[in-house]
C-alpha cells in the first residue's frame, strides 16, 4: 500500500524552516561558511599561480599581478592562500569529522554494550587527564611529517571530549521507554542506533562543528610550530612562515604576507563558533 | 505447580540498594487468564512487571513461559519469548518516538518481527483491531495524538508479535476516568478475542469491572494477598486489601450504604 507522508518535508522545505528559525547572526555565519566550503572546492581553480612556481621575483608588494605580493621565495602569497583554504578545511573537515565520529560510535558502542563500555569509559576519562594540545603537539613531533598522521593524531587525542558528552546524551536516551521498547522487543544494535540517533543528531550537529573549529585550530599551532608536512602550504604554515621573515617587525610586508591567511583562520573559526551559539529559549507559542 | 501454566515466577527477589522491590514472590498466570496486580506506589508491581518482561535482571528467582524457565535479561531471551510477553508502558508518550507517525511506530514492531521470521499482525489490522477510528491517524505524527488515542496506538504496537501475554504497567493512569474505562474494556476484549493472557498493574481497582479472573495485592515488596476476583471483597483478609474496599465503597458507595 502506498502511504504518502504528509507530516514529511522536502529537503528545500525543511532547509527553507531550518533557515527560517536562526538568528540575523547565525545566518551571516553561515553563509560565511558556506562561503569557506566553495572556497575549499573551487579556491584553488582561481590560483593564478601553481603550488610548486617559484618563478617570480621574492617578496613584491601587492600588484595586479601578485595581489598580495610574493614570499622570500618569490611564490605567490594569494595562490598560497587560496590553496590553504582546501588544506586547512579539508584537515578540519576530516579531522573534526573523523573525531566526532569516533567519539560518538564509541559512546554509543560503551552504552550498548555495557561490558565493554567500562572499558571505554576508563580510556576516555584517561586520556581525558591529558593535555590534549600537548600530547598531539608530542605525538606529530616523533610521526612522519605528512598530513595524514596530522589528522590521525587530531582524531585520536581529542575523540573522548565528544565520547564525554554524546555518552551522557545516549545514556540518557537508552533509559527512555521508546528505547526500552526496541530493546524489550529484540531490536538489533541498528534499531537502537536509529532510535537513539534521532534524538542525539541535534548534539552531534554541534560536536561535528564543535570539533572542526577546534581540528582547525591544532592543525594551525601545529603548523606554527613546524610540525605537519612543509610542502603542503596550510594557513597555519603560510603565518609561520610570515613570522620567519626576517624582517618583519620592520617593514609592512605582514600586512599582506601574515594577515590574510590570520584572518582567514580567524574568520572561519568564528563564524563555526556563532553557528553554534546556544540561542535556546523557551518558546511563547 | 501444573504444566498448562503459561507464565510463573518463582522467589523472584530485587534489591535496590537497601530496598527490596521484590521479596520471593512467586505468581503465575495460566493461558488467557486475566490477573489484576494491585498495589500502593513503591509496592513492587512495576519491578515485577519489568523482571517478567527481561528490563529488570532479578537477584534471585526465575520466570518461566510455558515451563521453560528465561534468561534474566532480554537481550539472551529468545525472540519467541520477547514476543510472547508485550509490555505497555505507563506513559504512551514516552513509550514512543513523537516525531515518528502512527504507521512508522507501528511498522517498526513489524519490521523487527519479520527479520526473526515471526508471524506478525499487519500493523493496519492491529490498528483497526484496536480502533478503527484510529487508520484516520495513520500518517499523523505520533506527538499529536491524545494521551487516549496514543495509549489504544501501544496496545496496537503490542499487539503486532501475537504475545500470550500482555502486561499493562498502569497503562490507564494517564487517562481520565472515561479514558481509563475504555482501555480497559478494550484490553478485556482484546484478552477474549485473542486469549491473550492480561496482566494489569493497577493501583486501585474497579470492583465494577468484572471481566478479571484474580485479584494479587502487593506491599513492600511481599505478595500479600492472592484471590479470585469475585471473592475479593468477601475474603480478603490482609489490612491493605481492607483498605482498597473500604476506599472503593466510600467513593462508589452500594445500594442500601451510606457514609457521613
Amino acid at each position: 500500500m502506498n502511504v504518502i507522508h504528509s507530516d514529511r518535508l522536502s529537503l528545500g522545505a525543511s532547509l527553507l524552516r531550518w533557515w527560517s528559525a536562526l538568528s540575523i547572526s547565525k545566518r551571516v555565519c553561515s553563509v560565511i561558511c558556506l562561503l569557506y566550503l566553495l572556497m575549499a572546492l573551487f579556491g584553488p581553480v582561481f590560483a593564478p599561480y601553481g603550488a610548486d612556481d617559484f618563478s617570480s621575483s621574492s617578496l613584491l608588494p601587492p600588484s595586479w599581478e601578485h595581489l598580495l605580493g610574493t614570499d622570500e621565495m618569490g611564490h605567490d602569497i594569494f595562490s598560497m592562500l587560496l590553496q590553504g583554504f582546501r588544506l586547512s578545511i579539508g584537515v578540519s573537515l576530516l579531522a573534526g569529522g573523523g573525531s566526532t565520529l569516533v567519539g560518538t560510535l564509541l559512546a554509543f558502542a560503551s552504552c550498548y554494550f555495557p561490558r565493554v563500555g567500562g572499558l571505554i569509559r576508563h580510556l576516555a576519562n584517561l586520556m581525558l587527564i591529558l593535555p590534549e594540545m600537548v600530547v598531539i603537539l608530542f605525538v606529530a613531533i616523533f610521526a612522519a611529517p605528512t598530513m595524514a598522521n596530522t589528522v590521525l593524531a587530531i582524531v585520536f587525542f581529542s575523540w573522548p571530549r565528544v565520547f564525554r558528552i554524546a555518552h551522557a546524551k545516549i545514556l540518557a536516551c537508552m533509559g527512555k521507554n521508546k528505547v526500552q521498547y526496541t530493546l524489550l522487543l529484540g531490536g538489533n544494535v541498528l534499531d537502537v542506533a536509529r532510535k537513539v540517533g534521532r534524538d542525539l543528531y541535534p548534539v552531534f550537529g554541534t560536536l561535528l562543528v564543535l570539533q572542526c573549529n577546534r581540528a582547525v585550530t591544532y592543525e594551525t599551532t601545529l603548523a606554527f610550530f613546524g610540525i605537519g608536512d612543509p610542502l603542503l602550504k596550510t594557513w597555519g604554515r603560510l603565518i609561520r612562515s610570515a613570522l620567519n621573515y626576517e624582517n618583519f617587525f620592520y617593514d609592512t610586508t605582514f600586512l599582506w604576507y601574515l594577515l590574510p591567511a590570520l584572518l582567514c583562520v580567524v574568520g572561519f573559526v568564528a563564524s563555526l563558533s556563532i553557528l553554534i551559539f546556544d540561542e535556546d529559549r523557551i518558546k511563547d507559542d | 505447580m501444573s504444566r498448562e501454566m503459561l507464565l510463573q515466577c518463582s522467589h523472584l527477589t530485587k534489591q535496590y540498594g537497601k530496598v527490596a522491590a521484590l521479596e520471593a514472590v512467586s505468581l503465575a498466570l495460566s493461558p488467557g487468564e486475566g490477573l489484576l496486580v494491585v498495589g500502593e506506589t513503591g509496592s513492587g508491581k512495576t519491578t515485577l512487571a519489568k523482571v517478567i518482561c527481561g528490563g529488570v535482571t532479578p537477584d534471585e528467582g526465575q520466570v518461566l513461559l510455558q515451563g521453560r524457565p528465561l534468561a534474566p535479561s532480554c537481550r539472551r531471551r529468545a525472540f519467541g519469548e520477547l514476543a510472547a510477553i508485550q509490555y505497555i508502558f505507563q506513559d504512551p508518550y514516552s513509550a514512543v518516538d513523537l516525531r515518528q507517525t502512527v504507521a512508522q511506530v507501528l511498522e517498526e514492531a513489524v519490521r523487527i518481527c519479520r527479520r526473526h521470521r515471526h508471524p506478525a499482525t499487519p500493523a493496519q489490522r492491529a490498528l483497526e483491531d484496536v480502533d478503527p477510528a484510529l487508520l484516520q491517524a495513520w500518517d499523523r505524527p505520533a506527538g499529536t495524538l491524545s494521551g487516549g488515542q496514543l495509549q489504544k496506538v501501544c496496545v496496537a504496537r503490542a499487539l503486532i508479535p501475537n504475545p500470550k501475554v500482555l502486561i499493562a504497567d498502569e497503562a490507564t493512569s494517564m487517562l481520565d476516568q472515561a479514558g481509563a474505562e475504555e482501555l480497559f474494556r478494550l484490553l478485556g476484549r482484546i484478552r477474549q478475542e485473542r486469549g491473550v493472557a492480561l496482566l494489569a498493574i493497577v493501583h486501585d481497582i474497579d470492583f465494577s469491572q468484572t471481566f478479571w479472573d484474580r485479584i494479587a495485592v502487593f506491599q513492600g515488596g511481599h505478595l500479600v494477598e492472592e484471590l479470585p476476583f469475585a471473592q475479593f471483597s468477601a475474603q480478603a483478609k490482609h489490612p491493605y486489601s481492607r483498605k482498597l474496599l473500604e476506599s472503593y465503597r466510600y467513593f462508589y458507595p452500594q445500594e442500601g450504604e451510606t457514609h457521613v
